[in-house]
């Protein structure tokens, strides 16, 4: 750098300044945008937005993201009659309902939008502060961190700053230049790499094995619950707000590899299912007792690739067998209760 | 007070302004002292007495030893500042080591519990003091005439808790003139503390959530993941303490004062003599010069000094076995290492065709050895290292890896990045940089600390 050297300190100054301040109004520019890359979650319901319209979303954790892929359940329904359908995958790993239902909430109004399939299950029921509003400093009587709440709310660059975030950096790049490409069901980075080369995971499929595995049926709703309450008021909520929009809503408990891993056997879990049937009035399809091969797994609670096309077919053949469901996503005629693998 | 906190940046910038606005040296240098005694005793207020009576002390004894030279003189005040060093680090621990040998011949030893209290510092300090009387003594420094310069000295905030160690000759002479505000010094250390700041910030405290957790249930890693999780270690430590150096450096430059290089890209050593040359470098050549040396260096009983003085560092670290432990191995391999040079020539110096070969294999070897030694530095216990040792070197062998993808890429990144970084640190390689490079680097170590900022860790060393 030529100059003298206060010069060049001056010059250094002001271009670190210009750079702090571009930096804070494109974050004031795309605040949505970067809010976005900061939480997987968000990061999901970005790439959804970009998607839209779509006429089924998937609502879940990990489990739905691998159990529910959405061309194999289009293709499926299509071959059950459905006119020609999207779909995308909002679910995250970690979700809990607080999530869930935030993500729901703000998809419940979408146009087109007449499908929302969520997950009822063990790790779906958690709870928690939303984390991208948790991670905020709460003020106290340091004066650090009074000193870095003021800039939060102040500045868009420190409150967003989780977009330098190694995590937030791919995913901003992959939501602004790739959305397109993918369906909801990529977790890991090698997915979105597939996806993007155009060789989506679900092309995989399993062998055809003659497998049938029908939903439980739903018990009795009891009398009171003994647990979960202000979970069923969560989920029956959302299930409002989806109708409130004209939306039709069904429920569903994935599958486990085995009854060691079935929590949603469980007394609590079946008395929760049996109310938000009996409250909401939509169907809850539960898969918690359908133990499918194990190569069809990737662990105890997570289907593998192949495993999620077919068990896409089987949530496709429950979507279709329901006339309220498939009148809805514009099927000519139900198809009947089939829940066996085509 | 910690670096990376806006508490600091509040003391730091009025005494900044104070500092560079004032023509008088004596109101600097008691700006500087003031602000030193705020930033220790924020902390805990009294340390901050602990320190202001050790600076009276070692004053008076210096000026003692300037009038009288007294070999005895000197070692009165060595035994009395190294016994407050034991007394605050190591008496609790020879407390309950002496009760738990009593204990195994029957014996119920009476001895009251200790304090925990360990003041901020009290090794680096005390280590500084120690040279400074030394050198008043050898007659290589004169002994300090201004109390207020030997307090700046003994106290300057940005070296007193984790160093660098600075050596008398290097840092009175600086006290004494009276510095004229330097632009290219003041803009280097910006820069500096920018870079330390995002080490820190951006890779130590990331890292070390991988650390933390593995140290904490060994006996649960895969193999791959408990030497995944110990190269997250090595790396946090190196970046933990490099970013407290670096950061302590640019705050001397703010200042107009210039402090030692305490990390040189430890971990590209080829021998570990290279890496005690690289790692900790005031430290290093303190033993060097305050224990090898006077206990003979390599011309007489070359292993013995070497045991002596690495395990001495290895007791200085912190009080426990694993450190002794550490230190001694470290001078075990020290001195093979020299038994197998002066036997037979290095591959680095023969003109060979895969000298190349041999220098990346003899890093690579190098790196995992310092790095399997580290696992006694972390460990909390000996049982701990044990079982962490077995997890890293015994079967069964798992592959199956728990750890996030993520902590690869910045494992990869920071081993590949850590050469370039401690390049551009560099005076001569950063000006010739024009200004929208200079901000644009700025930025990308800016953008890696604000990523990252939330929760605050102390300094690994501040616990030494």
């Amino acid at each position: 750098m030529r100059g003298t050297p206060a010069r060049n300190l001056a010059l250094y100054l002001v271009v670190v300044a210009g750079i702090g301040l571009s930096l804070e109004a494109a974050c004031r520019r795309w605040q949505t945008l970067f809010l976005a890359a900061s939480h997987r979650s968000l990061f999901k319901a970005a790439l959804l937005e970009r998607r839209l319209p779509q006429d089924i979303v998937f609502f879940g954790t990990s489990r739905t993201g691998e159990a529910l892929r959405p061309r194999a359940v289009l293709s499926a329904l299509a071959d059950a009659g459905a006119p020609p359908l999207s779909a995308f995958n909002v679910s995250t790993p970690f979700s809990s309902l607080d999530i869930l239902q935030s993500v729901a909430t703000r998809f419940a109004g979408s146009s087109g939008l007449k499908l929302a399939v969520v997950e009822i299950s063990h790790q779906q029921l958690g709870r928690g502060d939303l984390p991208w509003a948790a991670e905020s400093t709460t003020p106290s009587a340091d004066f650090h961190a009074r000193a870095f709440s003021w800039l939060e709310t102040h500045s868009a660059l420190v409150a967003e700053r989780k977009v330098f975030v190694l995590n937030s950096l791919s995913r901003l790049m992959l939501v602004s230049l790739f959305a397109a490409r993918f369906d909801g069901t990529e977790e890991f980075g090698s997915d979105y790499l597939a996806s993007i080369l155009g060789r989506p995971r679900d092309v995989e499929r399993a062998q055809a094995q003659p497998i049938s595995c029908l939903p439980r049926p739903i018990d009795a709703p009891p009398a009171s619950l003994s647990e979960f309450r202000a979970e069923r008021d969560i989920y029956v909520q959302l299930a409002r707000s989806f109708q409130e929009h004209g939306v039709e809503v069904a429920f569903y408990v994935p599958p486990a590899l085995d009854s060691e891993h079935a929590w949603e056997t469980g007394p609590p879990y079946r008395e929760l299912r049996a109310s938000i049937h009996a409250v909401t009035g939509r169907p809850v399809w539960d898969f918690s007792e359908c133990h499918l091969p194990p190569h069809l797994y990737r662990d105890a609670t997570h289907l593998s690739a192949a495993g999620g096309s077919y068990f896409s077919r089987l949530i496709a053949s429950a979507i279709a067998a329901d006339p309220r469901l498939a009148q809805a996503l514009g099927m000519r005629q139900a198809t009947g209760a089939a829940h066996a693998l085509p | 007070m910690l670096f990376h906190s806006f508490t600091f940046l509040a003391l730091l910038i009025p005494t900044l302004a104070i500092y560079w606005l004032s023509r008088s040296q004596t109101i600097r240098l008691a700006a500087l002292f003031v602000a030193s005694m705020i930033f220790y005793a924020f902390h805990h207020w009294p340390s901050a007495f602990l320190l202001l009576g050790t600076i009276g002390l070692n004053y008076s004894a210096a000026r003692l030893q300037q009038r009288w030279r007294s070999r005895w003189l000197l070692a009165l005040i060595v035994i009395i500042d190294l016994s407050l060093l034991f007394w605050f680090k190591y008496a609790a621990f020879a407390a309950a080591e002496l009760k738990r040998a009593a204990a195994l011949v029957g014996l119920a030893l009476p001895l009251p519990a200790l304090s925990n209290w360990l003041p901020l510092g009290i090794s680096f300090f005390t280590f500084q003091v120690i040279a400074y009387q030394v050198d008043v003594y050898r007659g290589t420094v004169g002994a300090e005439r201004s109390l207020l310069v030997f307090a700046v000295f003994k106290s300057f905030f940005a070296q007193l808790i984790a160093g660098p160690i600075v050596r008398a000759k290097e840092f009175l002479p600086q006290l004494h003139k009276r510095a004229r505000f330097d632009p290219e010094q003041f803009h280097h250390g910006l820069f500096l503390f920018v870079a330390g700041l995002a080490l820190k910030i951006g890779v130590a405290d990331v890292l070390r959530q991988f650390a933390d957790e593995a140290f904490q249930s060994p006996a649960e890693l895969a193999t791959t993941d408990a030497w995944l999780n110990l190269y997250a270690f090595a790396f946090q430590l190196f970046a933990d303490f490099w970013g407290y150096s670096t950061m302590a450096r640019g705050l001397g430059k703010l200042f107009g004062l210039e402090l030692p290089l305490n990390f040189n890209l430890p971990y590209l050593s080829s021998s570990l003599q290279e890496f005690w040359r690289r790692w900790h470098i005031t430290l290093s050549s303190w033993f060097r010069d305050y224990v090898y040396i006077p206990l003979g260096g390599n011309r007489s009983k070359h292993t013995r000094n070497l045991l002596v003085a690495m395990t001495a560092a290895g007791i200085w670290h912190g009080a426990g076995w694993t450190f002794v432990l550490w230190g001694l191995l470290h001078g075990l391999w020290l001195a093979i290492e020299s038994a197998l040079k002066r036997r037979f020539a290095s591959p680095l110096t023969t003109a060979s065709p895969l000298r190349g070969t041999a220098a990346a294999a003899l890093r690579l070897l190098l790196f995992h050895g310092v790095c399997l030694l580290w696992v006694l530095f972390r460990a909390p216990s000996l049982p701990v290292a044990s079982t962490y040792y077995a997890r890293l070197l015994l079967p069964p062998y798992r592959g199956h890896s728990d750890v996030p993808e993520t902590l690869a890429i910045w494992l990869i990144g920071f081993a590949l990045l850590q050469a370039p970084l401690a390049r551009v640190m560099e005076r001569d390689r950063l000006f010739p940089r024009s200004a929208w490079a200079q901000a644009a680097i700025t930025w990308l170590l800016l953008a890696l600390t604000l990523g990252y900022a939330g929760q605050r860790y102390d300094f690994i060393y501040f616990a030494f």
